[in-house]
């Protein structure tokens, strides 16, 4: 401690209140885009942003996990399918209303997530990342081997219009739309609630958490099921945008995907965090599909490049900045 | 819980396969008084200070609190029984503004579960104002109104000590057990810390320091257990203890400075 402890008290109330204004503007002024894009946009635009949307939901629960729990799954595309066949189930068979089939997807969802994570309660990092990864990789085989109930490769069909007059694909479009904001103000408010202190208590300091009230293996179950929720209701969105779901969409590549995705938009619960993170694992295979072989090597040099940049350069010049500051004064 | 509850420690033996951390510890806890635990290093005054958390249990005696046997409750059963302790490395959410690790303090007082989590409902139905109101005038007793928003991970250690002891007197507790609390502070920080904490002295209230900083001890206790070996060498009065020939033997002469 060479530094008096006094300077490390800046008072910094105004500089902060500024950027929480910003982080809310920025947020209201990508829903308000992302609202009037249609009108610019011709349908095939129109679909793949609705799947970006579905997807940011997806990338969001992955998010919530690494942030909530510190924790990294590798098959969260398990959840997402658990929630979108949920919904196509429901709708197939009891012939269940949108609505009803979203809410009971989402509970599924979590109460697998719940059932997953107890007996792995107390594994972290490395095992756990192991465990997840095993859950990952048999969703196709899953979903194959009860084919008669998932219709096998063909998968089941979900439909995609909720109201009559209105073309499916904006319905679509505003639906993902309207439930990517609804899962990142979850998760955003989560962070507030007595529940979303304590659980980030116990990621940092699971005695501290003990101490207050919480153990850390009831922290890491919650922060799981709840993860394992959004993922969920992020399938039956997607189930609804895609209008059917099949193994192929929920092949272990969807994690890495997902993770990659979680990644680039450093785990933001904010919707312009996830709609960057969305952007960049929707689009750049569509727009790079002539090369194919190539989308590998750029997922794994952005996931490199941002961890290098935001984990030793930016770390780097702000302690830079402040050493200058610091002389200066 | 009556007002005049004591904290009561009988017998208390602690042994880790052949090594004997404690032996036969006896000690009470008054309410209204501030009691420090002494001893030079490797004394047990952790291991002590451990079995009134929860960490340890004691191989053999009591610990009780209100007439209840505290040995079979885990740490976070004493949370709801109105014991909180502080950490010798300030344990706040790194992420977390000061005011929000505050709000920690006040978990078991909360009755705001999953819905007010998950579903927007407005805040004036939950507890997240009134939450946070006592908070801040947790963090204004220690002096720290005018930096709730300031992120943990952006504070000085001895502001971290001052929130910690602003989360564990939120709630309102019964027994506040502090760890090592000047532990690596200056004589300014320590000074703040020493005030702070004779604020929260209070009627029915047992509040005990195991520390290293005899100033800070001397200062603020109205009685001193001296710990050596994993037994009880001596207690009494700040003054008393100053004079006590076998204190200045275990500390070699540097204990009535």
């Amino acid at each position: 401690m060479s530094e008096p402890s006094t300077t490390a008290l800046p008072a910094d109330r105004t500089r902060r209140s500024a950027v929480r204004i910003d982080d809310r503007m920025l947020s209201i002024g990508t829903v308000l885009l992302l609202g009037l894009l249609p009108i610019w946009i011709g349908s095939f635009w129109l679909y793949s942003i609705s799947l970006l949307l579905a997807q940011g939901i997806a990338i969001l629960s992955v998010s919530f996990l690494i942030r909530y729990s510190g924790e990294v799954s590798i098959g969260h595309n398990f959840f997402v399918a658990t929630g979108a066949y949920t919904i196509a189930l429901l709708q197939n068979g009891p012939n269940v209303p949108f609505l009803g089939g979203v809410v009971v997807a989402t509970a599924v969802s979590a109460a697998v997530g719940l059932l997953f994570a107890w007996p792995s309660r107390t594994l972290s990092g490395v095992y756990l990342s192991v465990v997840t990864l095993a859950l990952g990789l048999c969703v196709p085989e899953v979903l194959l081997y009860w084919s008669e109930v998932t219709g096998g490769f063909e998968g089941l069909f979900v439909e995609s219009r909720i109201v009559g007059g209105v073309a499916s694909g904006l319905q679509q479009y505003y639906v993902a739309l309207a439930a990517l904001c609804i899962a990142t103000f979850v998760a955003h408010r989560f962070r507030g609630s007595r529940l979303g202190l304590m659980i980030l208590t116990a990621r940092d300091h699971p005695h501290a958490a003990a101490a207050f009230g919480m153990t850390s293996g009831s922290a890491r179950l919650s922060a799981f099921a709840v993860s394992a929720a959004i993922a969920g209701f992020g399938g039956s969105i997607l189930g609804f945008t895609t209008s059917m779901v099949s193994p192929n969409s929920f092949i272990f590549w969807n994690s890495v995907t997902l993770l990659v995705g979680a990644v680039v938009s450093l785990y933001s619960t904010r919707i312009y965090g996830v709609v960057v993170g969305a952007a960049f694992v929707t689009l750049v295979p569509q727009l790079l599909s002539n090369y194919g072989q190539f989308i590998l090597i750029i997922y794994g040099l952005a996931l490199l490049g941002v961890i290098i940049v935001f984990n030793v350069t930016v770390p780097a010049i702000v302690r830079r900045v402040r050493r200058r500051r610091n002389h200066r004064v | 819980m009556s007002d005049r509850a004591s904290l009561i420690v009988k017998n208390v033996d602690l042994s880790f396969g052949g090594l004997h951390v404690l032996r036969d510890v006896s000690l009470d806890f008054q309410p209204g008084e501030i009691t420090g635990l002494i001893g030079p290093n490797g004394a047990g005054k952790t291991s002590f200070f451990n079995c009134l958390t929860g960490h340890y249990r004691p191989s053999r005696g009591t610990v009780s609190y209100d007439g209840e046997v505290l040995n079979a409750v885990p740490t976070v059963g004493r949370a709801d029984r109105g014991i909180v302790r502080t950490f010798q490395h300030a344990a706040l959410s790194s992420e977390l503004t000061l005011l929000e690790n505050v709000i920690v303090g006040l978990n078991t007082a909360r009755r705001s579960g999953w819905i007010d989590a998950l579903l927007p409902i407005p805040r004036r139905f939950g507890d997240r104002d009134e939450a946070e109101n006592r908070a801040r005038r947790a963090l204004e007793f220690v002096g720290l109104g005018d930096h709730a928003a300031l992120l943990a991970a952006n504070a000085a250690p001895g502001v971290m000590r001052l929130v910690e002891l602003a989360r564990a007197g939120v709630g309102d507790p019964r027994v506040v057990l502090l760890d090592e609390p000047a532990a690596g502070l200056n004589s300014t920080e320590t000074a703040a810390l020493a005030d702070t904490i004779g604020k929260l002295r209070a009627s029915g209230r047992i509040i005990i320091v195991v520390e290293h900083d005899m100033d800070l001890i001397m200062g603020i206790c109205d009685r001193i257990h001296v710990l050596n070996f994993g037994a009880v060498v001596t207690s009494g009065t700040p003054a008393e203890i100053r004079c006590d020939p076998r204190v200045a033997e275990i500390y070699l002469g540097t204990g009535d400075d």
